[in-house]
């Protein structure tokens, strides 16, 4: 069975408008824009991608803060994550 | 060219081939049965049953297993643990391990190997000088062939199989003399004396322990494979093993005919030597000492270097002597088997105690071999599971009987076996720490970044940062690029530059392998350059780039005159300039214990390690090292809250 971060991954990178709502398991839902990714070790048992950078677009609008930024935004695990949810057409396109 | 010369079957590939392969093997008659007899005393049971245990040792051991077998598991024509893992790591995950540890066994063999040959041929020079210091000409010679190192083998190299020649014919003769005089000595022919010598003998099977000193070079000969090639490795032991068992055969006569109890302080060796040619025999023999000890040596470099390429080992000096392929010299590697055979030579004093620490690495160095070539049976060559089975019983059956009798020597050889493990522990420390910093290394899809570059590329009110400006990156895949160089560019002081180049080495699984691709990103402005490299290339980037450069002007597909309008008016080159980026532990780090130690002593091993400018070979070009931090488990959230000042005069009161 393929990996869903990878199927994920895949899918979410050839999108043109990338501004998602990202629920996690803990029930926290954040707006917002994947920048940057981890991937796993295939030598292990981890997913394609481990983890994600994340940066929030009301953090986006009001700091101007630029994508580049070493440490910008979260970081959030991939197993963490409940489901996405696009923006702009409400499809989810990870659950 | 040489190289190819070398691995057609001719005259000459076979005298090289006795020159490099052979040194370690063929001087085992040196001590492998005075080891065998010891203080023991002398009988046809002893005598005829260790001249059988060496016989079929060698049958099996050294022409079934090496020379057959595992010959056949060539990488592109290289031989040596690490070509053989190369080949079959795909099929298992945790196949690293038995390379770690033979590989670790290899190198603690070459501490050992110099000082026991060397001191074997000189303790000869006691037959013609009773008081002879043997220990400083030991040292005197073991210090010269490490010293020597630097010069590479080309000069002296083209001796070596002339005197192995004549070396294997001594043996052959002194070998014949005695045999003609007890050829009864050829009923050792039949196994049924070593196998009663084994279970019949008092502490018979501890003796194989002995025994496996006839065999000890095998592993050394599959590691130079890719010097010699197959065949002419395969026909060169019909020759060598002939003359082996002439000598040992022969030496056996001597014992049965000596009419002597005990061997006490002689070497069969030097007994079947005639006294008037005493002296010219122990010239000889400390001459194919000094070649068998030049092997090891040499495939120690060979291994390291082909660690550093596969990221098993902290990166180290490598120098290239000479120009023939494959020949390296280490100077770090070399200066600490220098200090261990030292040692050796000083702690043991004699051969004879050093027999007592010899092989035990080496059976550990040949199950592992074992091991990966059963996968690589299954895998590779397709055999069946109950064949592969069967061949790896025999051979383990065999390799831990070797093992087993040889683990008495660890009371004498813990010091050893500590190198051993050390060796392994470093090897296991970089490679998972590694492995867990890949894990840590951001990426985001370069498409993203493109409009920002080629905005800064033209923005005339940022000074120029360098006319070519060149990263290395880690990303395999081309539409990808590491975040830390992506800040890098942006966010440490932005870098214009006319063209940006991101160069990648893939390190393949195969030895020479030396190619490179191009992609355009954006026609003269992001450029990306894939190198494929072999694991026993060394990975001079900025040789390697400066062809590529090369090629594209002569292609018509670049014009690297200077854009700066007075030097490109004169025709001047335009400026390249690399930024390396280092990743050093940063404070914000929140790491589990094992990642804080695996971390710890990777960063602590780096240090000591090359830097990566010198790796690339680029110390000579415009380098800037920008170091990174390695930010991935932030600190947790600091509540930090801003208070208003109460201090007069600043309007709060």
């Amino acid at each position: 069975m393929k990996d869903a971060s990878k199927i994920f991954f895949e899918k979410y990178f050839k999108s043109s408008n990338r501004f998602v709502v990202v629920t996690m398991k803990n029930g926290i839902a954040r707006n917002g824009i994947f920048i940057s990714f981890f991937y796993g070790n295939e030598y292990s048992n981890d997913p394609y991608i481990i983890k994600w950078r994340f940066i929030e677009t009301e953090h986006f609008a009001k700091n101007k803060i630029v994508d580049w930024d070493i440490d910008a935004g979260i970081i959030m695990n991939h197993i963490e994550i409940k489901s996405v949810k696009f923006k702009n057409n409400d499809e989810t396109i990870f659950e | 060219m040489e190289n190819n010369i070398h691995k057609k079957l001719s005259a000459a590939g076979l005298l090289v081939t006795l020159g490099i392969i052979f040194g370690d093997i063929g001087t085992s008659p040196l001590y492998v049965l005075k080891a065998i007899v010891g203080d023991r005393e002398i009988t046809e049971e002893l005598v005829f049953g260790g001249l059988s245990c060496i016989l079929w040792t060698l049958t099996l051991q050294t022409t079934f297993k090496y020379i057959w077998l595992t010959l056949q598991a060539d990488n592109h024509g290289e031989g040596g643990i690490f070509s053989l893992y190369t080949l079959v790591r795909r099929y298992k995950k945790w196949l690293y391990l038995p390379a770690f540890v033979g590989a670790g066994a290899l190198l603690a063999d070459g501490i050992i190997t110099p000082p026991i040959s060397v001191s074997s041929a000189i303790e000869g020079l006691r037959l013609v000088i009773p008081n002879i210091p043997v220990i400083p000409i030991v040292i005197i010679i073991i210090t010269g062939i490490f010293a020597f190192q630097r010069f590479g083998t080309k000069i002296i190299g083209s001796a070596f199989g002339p005197i192995m020649l004549v070396w294997f014919i001594l043996l052959i003769i002194l070998g014949l003399s005695q045999v003609i005089l007890f050829p009864s000595v050829l009923k050792a022919f039949n196994p049924y004396y070593a196998f009663h010598l084994l279970t019949n003998y008092p502490k018979g099977f501890w003796l194989l322990g002995a025994v496996f000193l006839a065999t000890t070079g095998a592993e050394a000969l599959y590691s130079d494979l890719g010097h010699c090639g197959r065949k002419n490795v395969r026909v060169s032991w019909a020759f060598v093993k002939t003359a082996l068992l002439i000598n040992y055969f022969g030496q056996g006569a001597w014992l049965m005919n000596s009419g002597n109890s005990h061997l006490g302080a002689l070497n069969p060796f030097y007994e079947i030597m005639p006294q008037w040619f005493l002296i010219p025999g122990i010239i000889i023999a400390t001459s194919a000492t000094i070649i068998a000890s030049q092997a090891l040596i040499s495939g120690s470099f060979t291994l390291i270097s082909e660690a550093v390429n596969l990221n098993f080992w902290p990166r180290v000096t490598i120098k290239f002597p000479t120009e023939i392929r494959g020949q390296l010299y280490v100077p770090s590697i070399n200066w600490l088997m220098w200090a261990g055979c030292i040692c050796v030579v000083l702690y043991f004093k004699e051969s004879g105690n050093m027999e007592a620490i010899y092989g035990f690495n080496i059976t550990l160095a040949m199950l592992m071999t074992t091991l990966l070539m059963g996968f690589y049976l299954k895998y590779v060559k397709k055999l069946s599971s109950a064949l592969v089975f069967l061949i790896l019983f025999v051979f383990i059956s065999v390799e831990s009987s070797f093992f087993i009798a040889n683990i008495v020597k660890l009371k004498e050889a813990w010091m050893f076996l500590s190198i051993v493990i050390g060796i392994m522990l470093i090897m296991l420390l970089w490679y998972t720490a590694r492995r867990t910093l890949n894990k840590m290394v951001e990426f985001s899809p370069i498409i993203q970044h493109l409009p920002a570059l080629l905005d800064l590329s033209t923005d005339t009110s940022i000074s120029k940062y360098a006319s070519h400006l060149i990263y290395l990156t880690g990303s395999p895949n081309p539409r990808q690029i590491e975040r830390r160089i992506i800040y890098s560019v942006f966010s440490r002081s932005p870098k214009r530059a006319d063209i940006y180049w991101f160069i990648h080495i893939e390190r393949t699984g195969e030895p020479y392998t030396l190619e490179y691709k191009l992609d355009k990103m954006v026609e003269d402005k992001i450029v990306r350059v894939d190198f494929r490299i072999g694991f026993r290339v060394q990975p001079r980037v900025n040789v390697l780039f400066r062809k590529v450069i090369e090629q594209m002007i002569a292609n018509k597909e670049l014009d690297i005159t200077s854009k700066y309008e007075s030097l490109g008016k004169h025709n001047v080159a335009a400026d390249f300039r690399f930024v390396m980026l280092e990743r050093f532990l940063s404070v914000e780090n929140e790491f589990s214990l094992k990642n804080r130690f695996l971390l710890n002593g990777y960063f602590f091993l780096r240090n000591l390690a090359q830097s990566d400018s010198r790796a690339f070979g680029l110390d000579t070009s415009d380098v800037t090292i920008e170091k990174i931090p390695l930010v991935i488990s932030p600190a947790s959230a600091i509540n930090l809250k801003r208070v208003t000042s109460d201090m007069p005069g600043d309007g709060n009161e």
